[in-house]
């Protein structure tokens, strides 16, 4: 096909070239690996948890009086307690409401959105390196790298399941499950965190 | 209805599969649907399974397996939002306390029925309570966000109106699918017994079935809220 010929004369596909595809067209995907066995579903999320994991981990090193051997691990824990919370529940609302999601075509959507904040947190992490050299110099009060990364990680999912969302179904009632998503992932990881935001200055030292 | 796409980078050359509308795709996919799915959006498929004597053994196990899941998921997310870190105590107890209350309700049903000369054989009502209390414990699990949101809001007022309220929601979509069930089963084993596809229920059959119907949620919603009041599952 002229296409693919055209795809190796650009750039040759390889493996991350594929997962990269893979995000390009997350509803298309989704839909594909909703067909797959539950293992091929979920694949993404297995690479997506591994990336967004570490890159919070390194972003927790980082402290205003240096690096931190022991990271800290709250913000990311309560990235992954608002996806067990809402992800479910909007699961079995996309199927009462009868949107023409599929489940597993959603669930593929959710790994592929873990997928996609893995490589975003990721490509964030040379920015936060560069923060934690600068911050020592402006004494910033605000522990950006630790909240920033989960936090970014946990958007990039709830945009992309949005997304998917939008892209299988067109009718006013997938919109707004859509929305309730973004919301209710923004929410319950504000408010999981929002305890300890309050003695922020334990994190600093 | 216009063809669903979705944006695709312009910089990437995507071959004309990677462009076919997505409802193309979609259909092309298997037809059978899992029973989770069949519970929360098709009464009548259930009913076609409550109805074949080789699938009803599995609507019951997995309907007792939904039941037990989506209670202690929604029992747990309830005792984190409030601070407490003992969780799988008022899980166990939540979906133990629903089992027991729907096995409680079964005899008061299955009289009932005889009474109103609309008897269901037994292991068909069972089945029929059974899936439609795993439709409302489904409800119940989706409605956990919101629950956790508002305890952590405000854990005085707006957390208990919320745990409520799901449960009158989740109780009330129960209660309308224990109605459509066995108005269908009615239906589909009259159509049966008469050899006419196109029969329906009379009014007086499906006036005693409706009666029925109201009788077991009733019944269901008295010895679960019993249950809850004395095992304090979620207290």
């Amino acid at each position: 096909m002229g296409s693919a010929s055209l795809v190796a004369a650009v750039d040759r596909p390889n493996l991350i070239d594929s997962l990269l595809r893979l995000l390009d067209r997350p509803a298309r995907s989704a839909l594909e690996l909703a067909r797959r066995p539950l293992s091929a579903t979920l694949a993404p999320a297995a690479l997506g948890i591994f990336l967004v994991a570490a890159a919070s981990a390194l972003a927790g090193c980082i402290s205003l009086s240096g690096i931190r051997l022991v990271p800290r691990l709250d913000v990311l824990r309560a990235v992954f307690e608002s996806l067990l919370v809402v992800i479910p529940g909007t699961t079995v609302f996309a199927i009462y409401l009868r949107l023409r999601i599929p489940a597993r075509a959603f669930l593929a959507a959710t790994a592929l959105g873990l997928l996609a904040a893995g490589v975003v947190a990721t490509c964030v992490l040379p920015l936060m390196g560069f923060i934690a050299i600068v911050a020592v110099k402006s004494r910033t009060e605000v522990p950006i790298p630790l909240l920033f990364v989960p936090g970014l990680a946990l958007a990039t999912v709830a945009a992309l399941s949005a997304r998917v969302i939008v892209s299988l179904d067109a009718s006013r009632a997938a919109r707004w499950l859509s929305r309730a998503l973004v919301f209710f992932l923004g929410a319950v990881f504000v408010l999981r965190i929002n305890s300890a935001l309050l003695n922020i200055h334990t994190w600093l030292w | 209805m216009k063809a669903l796409s979705e944006p695709l980078s312009p910089f990437v050359p995507w071959s004309s599969e990677d462009r076919t509308p997505l409802k193309e795709v979609e259909a092309s996919g298997p037809t059978g649907q899992p029973l989770l799915v069949d519970l929360l959006r098709d009464p009548a498929a259930v009913t076609e399974r409550l109805l074949d004597p080789q699938r009803v053994q599995a609507v019951v196990l997995g309907s007792v397996g939904i039941i037990a899941a989506c209670t202690s998921f929604f029992a747990a997310a309830a005792t984190v939002a409030r601070g407490k870190d003992a969780w799988w105590g008022s899980a166990g107890l939540t979906s133990l306390n629903v089992l027991m209350s729907l096995a409680a309700s079964l005899g008061p049903i299955y009289a009932t029925s005889i009474l109103l000369a609309a008897r269901v054989p037994l292991a068909r009502l069972v089945a029929a309570l059974l899936a439609s209390a795993a439709t409302g414990s489904l409800l119940l699990a989706g409605l956990a966000s919101p629950l956790y949101l508002l305890t952590r809001l405000n854990s005085e007022w707006a957390g208990p109106l919320m745990l409520t309220s799901a449960f009158l929601l989740a109780g009330g979509a129960a209660g309308a699918r224990v109605h459509r069930l066995l108005s269908l089963m009615a239906e589909q084993v009259t159509r049966k017994a008469l050899g006419d596809s196109a029969a329906t229920l009379s009014g007086e059959d499906a006036f005693r079935v409706g009666i029925l119907a109201r009788i077991s949620w009733m019944v269901l919603a008295f010895t679960l809220a019993l249950g809850f009041w004395a095992f304090n599952a979620l207290g």
